[in-house]
């Protein structure tokens, strides 16, 4: 026996007690810890389209309600802003027809949705719906959440014009970067438009913008309608005022695919009419609005409205186009 | 004795890693399914766990939140910047992780800001989670609540709250299902058994030695067994401190006694005792001889008793013979390793020379003629020697040319005459060697000769050899072949070309630096070892 062996042994049994020592040892398992998803460059879309559809659910449950029973306080936890306003006017007047029940529309069945990718609030969703039976035009609606114990409301809903598409958007489950109002890279801020597209209501193909904006229907339906406040205005014997005030503040706008955006400002159109002491006789709606028929020296209208812009990015040759847009009488007053 | 008690402890440890193993599944088999709990602290009616928590141990987790009294708890799941933005700057309670098996560990949550949101104050404000659009999974209940949540990508955080007035903390139970793994079990067993059956050859291994060593002690006695044991394992080196010595000893002092009587002596000797009756011995017994002339020489200026012996008494052919066998039994007596050494050394050089018949046979052949005596010795032997020599001294030079001469005589060994050619011409390699050698130092020259042998067994030893077998070929006819010209060959070779050259200067040499010896011990220990 040499003491080759005899180290050799030894360091074999040292081997085999070290195996044994971590054979034991292995069984304290260490605790787990959270290894979460590292926090994303860019935020995750706020709402899954799951999510979007159930806020558009209880929307429409909550629409049903209220428009059965004409009453606007029963909005108030799903629908805010232009809509909750154009609401509330459609349900004063049809109260006061006592006829059949004439209110627009708000379908809410999603045929497109854009969710935003944002940790900030307010939060807007995009919901562009499925065209109703009746062949109406399908429907914007912006769902707002102003701050993160708010839910999702309806904030305004405008009607697709005719022959628009819906620029291409990314799918929910991508999301959409929200726009910012002065955000650059478009063909014109998205704080910008209302007042430039006010601007060319007010002064027709003489304003500067006259050339950024095509045709549209809207525009087209205000001047028509402006066109007949102007009569009554002169066979009055008064003057006739219209102004158009973008709110630019409400202004809400994403990401479309193609780089540009879709902007949705929320416009408030006042009509004035003065008389000279002659009487003005108003119909069964404005009637409703007014409290009265008529009126002897000055009548205010005041329509809410929404108009959604698709504003092409910048160096593109195209017009910015009026997608959608709501306008509807909601408020008269006068002596 | 401690063979058998490695065997046991071995046997035990296995035992030990089985039965362990077996544990592991069985008795300490862990729960299938974690379970932790954590009370929202501070009074705080809000709890929320940090993203990750939730898929804490698995994918899918089971959340319970209980409260007290009856209150109303709602749990819910959002996107871990929802939720922290839906707290807000309330008061709440943080879960941070796993505090140890059995509870979650917590902290107090700290207010967040968050960007364009006006701190839940407004009249939007609701104070219930559950009315918030931003969650994918909730609910609600009295008392208690619970969800079940599968993990999908994202960070998500828990908040769990009660609602009611009172502001009573709720309480928070997670618990995750486990596959449950028993990693320790299949390999603890396997090693267990291993470790078992390892042992028990370790024990069996042990006892069998303890009964085999004396009865083999036992038989050494009697000589056949004895020699039959030189055969099969390996060793010279034992042949020396076998009782076969005493026997070999006794023959060869009879040989001695006789005179010439020697030869006969020796190889009765080796073929009794080893196979390698045939050329392979002779080449071993020429071999050392060679070694040992040249050695001898040295040796003789300094010590050794029976190399200076006999080439003094023989004639140049007889004394390497006389020497091979002289050696070997005087190495029996006492200093057999070195002498050993020396022959071996000598014994491969010579080898290749002897060889020559088969150039390529030729380091193989010494090999396998050296096997009887010393099998595994004589092919470490070359090598060693070789690098030995190379490392120790001189050139390497020599070797190569050596082994380009061997090439040549390798065919005349075949034939006396061949012989006497190759002498010729190994005389002349060996001359230019020296030249070479000298011209370098005068000193060298004895080295060279030494080493020339030494380091290139095949072509020094030719140069070497081949004027011995000019010698022995007077003895070849009267011996076997093998064994009469590898023994004249070497013996001869060595002693002649030293002698001619600088004999005297390269005892004088070997005798200042102790190379002679030196080299011998060295290639004793290498082969040696390699028997063992």
């Amino acid at each position: 026996m040499s003491t080759v062996p005899r180290t050799r042994r030894a360091r074999a049994l040292a081997g085999l007690l070290a195996v044994g020592a971590l054979a034991l040892g292995g069984c304290a398992t260490p605790l787990p810890t959270p290894a979460p998803d590292p926090v994303p460059a860019v935020p995750p879309p706020t709402l899954t389209t799951e999510q979007v559809r159930a806020v558009l659910d209880d929307v429409a449950a909550q629409l049903e309600k209220a428009d059965a029973a004409l009453d606007a306080d029963a909005l108030t936890d799903r629908v805010t802003g232009p809509a909750l306003t154009i609401r509330s006017a459609e349900y004063t007047v049809n109260q006061a027809l006592e006829d059949d029940v004439d209110l627009i529309a708000v379908p809410t069945s999603p045929r497109t949705i854009v969710v935003p990718t944002t940790d900030a609030w307010p939060r807007s969703v995009f919901v562009v719906t499925e065209q109703p039976e009746d062949l109406q035009s399908p429907r914007l609606l912006v769902l707002t959440q102003d701050e993160p114990r708010a839910p999702y409301r309806l904030w305004t809903w405008s009607r697709l014009l005719p022959d628009r598409q819906v620029p291409r958007t990314f799918v929910p489950e991508v999301g959409s970067v929200p726009v910012a109002l002065d955000a650059e890279g478009l063909l014109m801020a998205p704080a910008e438009v209302g007042e430039a597209y006010a601007d060319v209501l007010d002064k027709g193909a003489t304003s500067a913008f006259a050339s950024v904006f095509g045709a549209d229907a809207l525009r087209e339906r205000i001047a028509l309608v402006r066109e007949q406040y102007e009569k009554i205005a002169e066979q009055a014997g008064g003057k006739f005022t219209e102004r158009y005030e973008p709110d630019t503040d409400a202004t809400v706008a994403v990401s479309t695919a193609d780089g540009g955006a879709i902007v949705v400002v929320p416009m408030t159109t006042t009509t004035r009419i003065t008389t000279d002491d002659r009487e003005l006789s108003f119909g069964k709606a404005e009637a409703a609005l007014l409290g009265k028929k008529k009126v002897t020296k000055s009548a205010t209208i005041t329509w809410t409205g929404v108009v959604a812009f698709v504003v092409p990015p910048e160096g593109s040759t195209e017009d910015i186009v009026v997608l959608a847009a709501e306008h509807v009488r909601t408020a008269v007053k006068g002596k | 004795m401690r063979l058998r008690l490695t065997g046991a402890v071995l046997v035990l440890l296995g035992l030990v890693a089985a039965g362990t193993a077996v544990a592991s599944a069985t008795l300490w088999r862990p729960a299938d399914h974690v379970r932790a709990e954590a009370l929202a602290t501070g009074a705080t009616t809000l709890l929320v766990t940090d993203p990750g928590v939730l898929e804490l141990v698995a994918g899918s987790v089971s959340v319970r939140a209980t409260a007290p009294e009856g209150a109303r708890v709602v749990v819910a799941v959002g996107r871990d910047s929802d939720v922290t933005a839906w707290v807000g700057a309330d008061a709440h309670t943080r879960v941070t992780g796993l505090a140890d098996v059995a509870t979650l560990a917590t902290r107090p949550g700290e207010a967040v800001e968050v960007p364009g949101a006006t701190p839940s104050a407004g009249p939007d404000a609701s104070a219930d989670p559950a009315d918030s659009d931003m969650w994918v999974a909730s609910a609600e209940g009295v008392g208690s609540a619970e969800l079940s949540w599968t993990h999908r990508p994202g960070r998500w955080s828990l908040l769990v709250a009660t609602t009611d007035a009172g502001g009573v903390a709720p309480t928070l139970e997670l618990t995750w299902p486990r596959e449950v793994v028993t990693p320790w079990f299949r390999p603890g067993l396997w090693t267990g058994i291993a470790l078992i059956l390892l042992g028990a050859a370790v024990v069996l291994v042990g006892w069998r030695r303890s009964q085999e060593t004396e009865p083999r002690w036992v038989d050494v006695d009697a000589e056949p067994e004895v020699a039959a044991d030189v055969e099969t394992t390996v060793p010279e080196p034992e042949q020396p401190t076998a009782p076969l010595t005493r026997r070999q000893l006794r023959e060869l002092e009879a040989a001695r006694a006789a005179g010439r009587g020697a030869r006969s002596t020796v190889p009765t000797v080796r073929r009794g005792s080893e196979a390698p009756v045939e050329v392979a011995s002779g080449p071993s017994s020429l071999d050392p001889p060679s070694a040992v002339p040249t050695t001898a020489s040295t040796t003789t200026a300094s010590t050794t008793t029976a190399a200076p012996a006999s080439s003094p008494t023989a004639t140049p052919g007889e004394p390497t013979p006389g020497e091979p066998t002289a050696s070997e039994p005087e190495a029996q007596d006492q200093p057999y390793v070195p002498k050993f050494v020396p022959v071996r050394r000598g014994g491969v050089v010579p080898h290749v020379p002897s060889s020559p018949a088969a150039r390529p046979a030729q380091p193989p052949a010494p090999a396998p003629r050296w096997t009887p005596t010393a099998p595994a010795a004589t092919p470490t032997g070359p090598p060693a020697a070789t690098t030995a020599w190379s490392a120790t001294a001189e050139s390497a030079a020599p070797a190569p040319q050596a082994a380009a001469e061997p090439a040549e005589p390798a065919g005349p060994g075949t034939g006396p005459t061949h012989d006497t050619q190759t002498p010729g011409r190994g005389a002349l390699a060996v001359r230019r060697l020296l030249r070479r050698r000298e011209s370098g130092v005068g000193a060298t020259h004895p080295e060279a000769l030494v080493e020339a042998p030494a380091t290139s067994p095949e072509a020094p030893l030719p140069a070497g050899q081949h004027p011995d077998p000019a010698r022995p070929p007077g003895a070849e006819p009267s011996a076997e072949q093998a064994s009469a010209t590898q023994p004249t060959e070497v013996a001869p070779g060595a002693s002649p070309s030293s002698a001619q050259q600088g004999a005297a200067s390269a005892d004088a040499w070997r005798a200042r630096w102790g190379f002679v010896e030196v080299p011998p011990e060295s290639a004793q220990d290498a082969p040696v070892g390699g028997d063992e």
